[in-house]
């Protein structure tokens, strides 16, 4: 069964006082501080446009902020896996062909890419889609498939934007707990950004809270409780009041967000 | 709203026998000299009789088309992936482009026969026609290159993918829907470019069916001039329907055009 990978004391991402100010002036991030430890599961929480999404992109290390500094143990072109607010897959490519792409881009052997994109399949739960289209998948399959791309490296970071916001409901507390139990297997470090307090209150050990213009970090929730989470964590009373505690610290900041 | 697949090829088909019938029965009726405008029945006489001479001399303008398409395809793809490559080539380059599709093509036919030289009005020709059918191809083919997903750029980033990848994996296919409808555009164009630099660069040695037309306008053989009209037609049309069905075929499964 699902159980927390340990926690240890080692820090795979740290940004220390970083800025990003956009062309034009407008300061979408302004000295912001985090560490994330191996093995945690971290969401982000914060109202529209407060500068999530950058804060990944500086993560990933597709962008470079203007001040500060981000230090990252998943800087090598495969130690990092992100999954993009929309699924992101190349609609001429079948799904085994897009899910094989980072391996592709890093040039490994084609039979090491053959059991690897099998497996990341496997993961998903896409083992029978293999040679689907993108555009013959429903939208939950379609964002399984771009988490089975994410997770063909092996990464030892994985940054999630929103994966399920375009998800209905009942679809995205399956895909939850599908992320939950990956997430323990592999014993991955993740970095998962959410507009929705019950994702945040479901998903993460600790939950950081956002504000916007200019994006600042402007408090931390910590969610004591044990892994593995499932229904009876989302039903329990604890998850109520934890969520509620959110959202009190979230209007606090200025912000509103979905429930 | 879509249309049964029978009534597609049934409507046009019926209008168009209608047209011929209404037609036929008014030039009977107001009974009109068969050099101003004949019957329908009076140009199938006139091909029936003169058959051989203009299957000759479509195959001739037709295969002058298919050389002028077929240069036109390569080189506006091969000028439009040096274009993504290098912007400042593609700003040094592209005005002289598009100069070169404003100007008539009527208008540098005499310097390109001169240049080419009288007695190699084959090579003229194709050469005009060439310069009226590559542009469609090349500004269409550079936005395809450059209407990529950013989140799949990202993804190349991410992955450390070299821009040799980026242009096979990912640019040219994104581009392929943008060429094959500018293919269908440009085989028309290339039709109507071999037929416009007959008239200027033939001469009565001339095969093609643009000098069967003038030479039956001058002879006042209506009817025939009817006849190598609506070869030429033909040939366009089949040339359209071939190439959208290539794009039915190559898109069918991915993208939302064909779908
Ligand atoms: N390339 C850019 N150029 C200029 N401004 C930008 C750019 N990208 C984002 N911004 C601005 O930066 C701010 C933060 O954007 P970001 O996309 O990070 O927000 P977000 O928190 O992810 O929002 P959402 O929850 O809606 O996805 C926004 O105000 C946005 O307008
Ligand atoms: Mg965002």
């Amino acid at each position: 069964m699902t159980t927390e990978p340990a926690v240890s004391n080692k820090v795979v991402i740290a940004l220390q006082q970083v800025s990003r100010r956009f062309p034009g002036g407008l300061l979408a991030l302004d000295d912001i501080s985090a560490e994330i430890h191996e093995g945690e599961f971290v969401t982000i929480v914060g109202p529209s446009g407060c500068g999530k999404s950058t804060l990944l992109a500086l993560m990933a290390g597709l962008a470079q902020p203007d001040e500060g500094q981000v230090n990252s143990l998943a800087r090598r072109p495969g130690e990092l896996g992100m999954v993009f607010q929309e699924p992101t897959l190349m609609p001429w490519a079948t799904v085994a062909d897009n899910v094989a792409l980072p391996l592709r881009l890093l040039n490994r052997p084609a039979g090491e890419i053959a059991g690897r994109v099998e497996r990341a399949l496997h993961d998903v739960d896409l083992a029978g889609f293999a040679a689907s289209l993108p555009a013959e998948l429903s939208g939950g399959m379609r964002m399984r498939a771009a988490i089975a791309r994410a997770l063909v490296t092996s990464p030892r970071l994985l940054l999630m934007d929103e994966p399920f916001a375009a998800l209905d409901e009942m679809t995205r507390e399956q895909m939850n707990e599908q992320l939950l139990a990956l997430w323990s297997r592999l014993g991955i470090t993740c970095v998962f950004v959410t507009h929705s307090l019950y994702e945040a209150a479901f998903l993460s050990r600790r939950v950081l809270i956002m504000s916007a213009r200019p994006g600042r970090i402007t408090g931390e929730m910590r969610i004591d409780e044990p892994y593995p989470r499932g229904a009876q964590w989302r039903d329990s009373g604890g998850f109520a009041a934890m969520r509620a505690a959110l959202a009190h610290r979230l209007r606090a900041t200025g912000g509103t967000a979905a429930a | 709203m879509a249309l049964p697949g029978w009534l597609r090829w049934v409507a046009p088909v019926l209008l168009g026998v209608v047209v011929l019938l209404l037609w036929q029965w008014l030039v009977r009726a107001l009974a009109l000299p068969v050099y101003l405008l004949p019957a329908p029945s009076d140009i199938w006489r006139a091909a029936i009789d003169a058959w051989p001479l203009l299957l000759l001399s479509a195959w001739h303008t037709l295969r002058l088309a298919l050389l002028a398409f077929l240069l036109a395809v390569a080189g506006g793809v091969l000028i439009a992936v040096a274009f993504s490559q290098s912007r400042v080539l593609e700003a040094a380059l592209y005005p002289y482009a598009v100069v070169l599709q404003v100007t008539p093509v009527v208008a540098i036919a005499p310097l390109i026969l001169i240049w080419v030289g009288v007695d190699n009005a084959a090579t003229a020709v194709v050469l005009l026609a060439w310069i009226v059918a590559f542009f469609p191809i090349l500004s269409n083919m550079t936005l395809g290159l450059r209407s990529v997903d950013p989140g799949l750029r990202s993804l190349f980033r991410l992955y450390g993918g070299s821009r040799w990848q980026e242009l096979r994996l990912l640019r040219l296919p994104a581009s392929l829907p943008f060429l094959l409808s500018a293919m269908k555009v440009s085989a028309g164009l290339s039709l109507v470019g071999v037929v416009v630099a007959e008239f200027v660069a033939g001469s009565g040695t001339s095969p093609g069916l643009a000098w069967r037309i003038i030479e039956a306008g001058n002879r006042l053989q209506t009817a025939r001039m009817f006849a190598a009209l609506l070869l030429l037609a033909a040939i366009g049309i089949s040339l359209f329907a071939m190439l959208a069905m290539l794009e039915r075929r190559l898109l069918a499964r991915w993208h939302d055009s064909a779908r």
